[in-house]
């Protein structure tokens, strides 16, 4: 048994040596551990556990880097990227993300301002309203308790309570959208016709009638650009990849013949 | 040199080893996320604020969602949540009624992005089949027997035939997958992590909740005869049990890979799985679903191996499942009208074939009443109970976009349901019987493909079996589609009470179960048991906060100190795009403290239009409100905007184990295929039920004597 395992270890040897011999070139295995690179993968460390690697943690990553490095280049010295098609659509992928990383140039105030004006509904922010409200259940006679708590409220007598609302008492900053789904749509049209500040009602939801205080209300507007630039220049940004790509597709196109090989 | 090859070997090993399971490593995605997680938002309420939602989502991710036709991608399902307009596969434009507040897409987890890798020409000859499956001249109709096929056959004998390294890959890796030679762990991991950025990018706390999520599907087998390293989880003959579950993450830091079926089908190897990740800081719960498909295997008594369970099986399950999905798609699972007779509305979007199969699924075993009922019985042998967890709903759409509009139905797997005929509601037409029948015949002949070359042969039994999802019925002189897409529905939401719209919010809802179950209508509903409390805090204005300080929630567990019955508060509103409420139930169960016999009952507390409830039969008057079918309206001027109550059980007694939970009906309103009929033109199918009451579902409130506390038991927060 040790004699086999001998011999085989041996003839082993032999082709590693003779490997060496014809195959290794001594730059191929120097390998430089840059400055940024580590700087980057130590920025990582830190994201992901919350502090500074010490001097053991920084070894190990490098040792990473090192490991991967190696198993990198010996992948390509035994030509393993040639005919794999994940690899071959990951550097089709990098060469367009890279095409549109270089060509995006910032755009200018012009552009900037043109496609805002092109897309301006995109960016209507809609109007919203503050209110409060008491409520009168429909089952409980909730029209004319409503209609006395009004006339109460409008005589300058307070304390009304009315019945307890599900969805609470107070409105912060809703949209129609959101009022219609709370109330039902008939309420948020005579909502938006009332005056502020004051008590008003009654009003009639699904549920029953409302006494309404609208305490503040924005309208919607079309913003100012400053105040959505981001988004529209991450917008525009992302039209002006999407076209550089293409432009870029032309090109190449002139530069290729492609001959389909079929059976027909 | 004995020694020294020892040594090498050992390392050698050691080496491989450590690194296998590199998919179990976690990665933190929080920077990809726009906005931090804030905490205290515009909307934070201590009293809690309800939100809608939908975990249960595929998108083309998912192996058969990709089969069905459908190209929608993650970020479009979020978009479709958040109110924008997508599209069907076959076409036509999918758009929800009102915004969703929550999320989860959640694809299968096996195979995730590999059906769309495969379909890829550049495969070459190995994924044929799947070549350009989904180009837009094939979204048709009549693309429905090619797409059967690959759903019924290929995919389920993928794994046959495993040579001896592939053997080696799965010993070390755990993961079956491995053995599929069309499989691609690169594009296994990157779609997996496209899912993650798309929730991320759409995660906006505040406003919209995202959660990382993926389907564990798993299914049962008769026997785990045959079981070795190499095939774990043995040979047929499979008993295609439902035992599947969705896995929520809590946050940010994600797994490398998902746990799948192909690692393990037990899921008590999903929850050990689920429990390591818990102890490095990741926090998720699985969300089983389906349980009416399971064969009676999802709430079964012994475990996976066949023994009895106990407190420590009862332990694992609640930490990692404190919430069960009651309904969706494909039925209700909350009863059974052959498991509760006397329960008039039991009979509600009943389905009761296996998943994925059209084999008959038995009741007991497969309904969350009698699970609540197995697990009150095992707490009282003192063996813990596992069976008491939360409820919500879900939709399980393949298509990205959730159909809960039952007069806007488009069902859920793509284009073999996305017309009113292949959904057995209206006649087939000619192209769609033709379709139909081209299946029966590709059916065979993918059948007979398969069987050159494998080792798996198909024969008679198989074919006709395994995935004959589709048969069908004549009626007059006109053929329905007499399948089980017949008994879907339009269901299902999720909805919590929370501070405010955060994943942290969200998910804290889920771990304490203060979530409801709806069959996809929005209404809202408070319950709570409280001690000391009477009539007169229906009219207070800060009943939600005295409710709080003075009892426990929906999903809360009252241990009382009196001899009296606690105080049920319950209170609904309608959906403002949906029917008045009719009435709401409490429904009871508890086991007997002697004989541990399980019983039940349902109780009407509340009744709308002003109506009493009788005391003697405990239920509500007929309110009158009726259906035309001719046009599906609805009784006007019948039924209530809201409905509030306390009520005390007339039948308490101190000593019995119990459980209360609400059920909210609304009035009656047509059912999908009554409205697929009428927006056809035609009288509705006359077998099937023409209205269905909507309804929530609220997570129970345990009741559990002091006396007999049992003091080993966990209890989770």
């Amino acid at each position: 048994m040790t004699k086999k395992l001998t011999v085989f270890f041996s003839i082993g040897i032999l082709i590693y040596i003779l490997n060496n011999l014809f195959n290794s070139s001594t730059e191929d295995k120097l390998i430089i551990v840059f400055e940024e690179e580590l700087d980057a993968l130590k920025k990582s460390w830190i994201s992901q556990v919350g502090r500074s690697p010490n001097k053991e943690e920084v070894e190990g990553i490098i040792n990473q880097l090192v490991d991967e490095e190696m198993l990198y280049r010996e992948a390509l010295s035994l030509g393993l990227d040639k005919g794999d098609i994940i690899i071959k659509r990951r550097l089709a992928q990098k060469i367009g993300f890279l095409k549109q990383e270089i060509q995006i140039v910032e755009p200018s105030m012009e552009e900037i301002n043109n496609f805002y004006l092109l897309n301006k509904d995109r960016y209507i922010i809609p109007r919203k309203f503050s209110f409060t409200h008491i409520y009168f259940n429909k089952d409980k006679d909730g029209s004319k308790r409503a209609i006395e708590a009004q006339r109460t409220i409008f005589n300058g007598l307070s304390g009304i309570e009315g019945d307890p609302f599900l969805l609470g008492r107070n409105f912060v900053m809703k949209t129609p959208m959101e009022i219609e789904r709370s109330f039902g749509k008939d309420f948020y049209n005579s909502l938006e016709k009332q005056k502020i500040d004051i008590w008003v009602g009654p009003i009639n939801s699904l549920y029953g009638s409302h006494l309404l205080k609208i305490t503040d209300s924005i309208s919607s507007k079309a913003p100012e650009l400053e105040e959505v630039s981001e988004l529209v220049i991450k917008d525009l940004k992302f039209q002006m990849k999407s076209n550089e790509m293409e432009d870029f597709l032309k090109i190449l196109r002139t530069k290729y013949t492609v001959q389909v090989q079929s059976e027909s | 040199m004995n020694f020294i090859s020892k040594l090498t070997f050992s390392l050698i090993f050691i080496a491989v080893l450590s690194g296998c399971n590199s998919g179990d490593n976690i990665i933190d995605y929080s920077s990809e996320a726009p906005q931090k997680e804030t905490s205290n938002s515009l909307d934070y309420n201590k009293e809690r604020n309800v939100y809608f939602g939908d975990l249960h989502v595929h998108t083309k991710n998912s192996f058969d969602a990709f089969i069905f036709g459908t190209t929608a991608t993650p970020d479009d399902a979020y978009r479709y949540a958040k109110g924008e307009s997508i599209k069907h596969p076959l076409g036509y434009d999918l758009q929800l009624r009102k915004p969703l507040d929550f999320y989860a897409v959640t694809d299968h987890g096996f195979l995730l992005g590999s059906v769309e890798g495969w379909s890829d020409p550049a495969n070459g000859e190995a994924t044929k089949p799947f070549h350009d499956l989904n180009r837009e001249e094939n979204r048709t109709v009549e693309s429905i027997a090619e797409r059967g096929a690959l759903f019924g056959f290929y995919i389920r004998n993928l794994a046959s035939g495993i040579s001896f390294w592939d053997g080696l890959k799965v010993l070390f890796t755990g993961d079956q997958a491995r053995a599929i030679s069309i499989y691609d762990v690169d594009i296994h991991r990157s779609a997996w992590k496209d899912v993650i950025e798309s929730a991320q990018r759409h995660n906006d706390p505040g406003n919209f909740t995202s959660f990382i999520a993926y389907e564990y599907t798993s299914s049962s087998t008769f026997s785990g005869e045959n079981r070795s390293i190499l095939n774990p989880n043995g040979t047929g003959p499979f008993e295609q049990g439902n035992l599947h579950r969705n896995v929520i993450y809590s946050g940010s830091k994600i797994t490398v890979e998902p746990f799948t079926r192909l690692k393990s089908l037990n899921p008590e190897d999903l929850w050990v799985w689920m429990d390591n990740l818990r102890e490095q800081g990741v926090d998720t719960i699985a969300i089983p679903h389906n349980s009416n498909g399971s064969n009676g295997q999802m709430f079964e008594s012994e475990t996976w191996d066949g023994f009895p369970m106990g407190k420590s099986y009862a332990q694992l399950r609640m930490r990692n499942e404190p919430l069960v999905e009651v309904t969706q798609v494909k039925g209700t699972s909350e009863t059974h009208p052959l498991l509760s007779p006397n329960d008039d509305w039991a009979d509600f979007e009943i389905m009761d074939s296996r998943v994925g199969s059209a084999q008959y699924s038995k009741p007991y075993g497969g309904y969350v009443r009698s699970a609540y009922l197995e697990g009150l019985g095992m707490q009282e042998e003192k063996r813990g109970n596992p069976y008491k967890f939360g409820m919500v709903g879900a939709s399980d759409t393949h298509t990205g976009a959730i159909s809960d509009d039952e007069s806007n139905f488009f069902s859920k797997v793509g284009i073999l349901d996305g017309t009113a005929s292949l959904r057995g509601s209206v006649p087939l037409e000619q192209y769609a019987l033709d379709a139909l029948g081209l299946q029966a015949t590709a059916d065979t002949a993918v059948a007979e493909a398969l069987g050159d070359g494998q080792s798996l042969a198909l024969d008679a039994d198989d074919v006709n079996v395994n995935a004959r999802l589709i048969t069908t019925k004549r009626i007059g002189d006109n053929y329905y589609n007499d399948g089980t897409f017949k008994q879907w529905s339009a269901s299902g939401l999720a909805v919590v009470w929370a501070e405010e719209n955060t994943r942290e919010s969200i998910f804290n809802a889920f771990r304490r179960k203060e979530t409801y179950a709806t069959s996809g209508t929005r209404i809202k509903l408070r319950f709570f048991a409280t001690e000391g409390l009477d009539e007169s805090i229906l009219s207070q204005p800060n009943m939600v906060k005295t409710a709080y300080l003075k009892g426990v929630p929906m999903g809360g567990e009252i241990i009382s100190t009196t001899e009296e019955s606690p105080q049920f508060l319950v209170w609904a509103m309608q959906d403002s795009d949906g029917a008045p409420l009719q009435r709401i139930q409490i429904i009871k169960g508890w086991v007997d403290e002697i004989t541990g016999r399980p019983h039940e009952k349902i109780y009407d507390v509340a009744c709308s239009d002003g109506l009493l409830v009788d005391p003697i039969t405990n239920r509500c008057p007929d309110n009158r409100a009726r259906v035309d079918i001719a046009n599906c309206s609805i009784s006007g001027n019948v039924g209530s905007g809201e409905l509030k109550t306390i009520w005390s059980d007339p039948d308490f007694r101190p000593n019995l184990k119990s459980f209360y939970y609400v059920r909210v009906l609304e009035n009656p309103t047509c059912r999908w295929s009554t409205w697929d009929a009428i927006n056809s033109g035609i009288k509705p199918r006359p077998d099937l039920q023409s209205t269905i009451q909507e309804r929530a579902w609220s997570s129970p409130i345990w009741y559990t004597p002091i006396s007999q506390k049992d003091t080993d038991y966990v209890q989770l927060n």
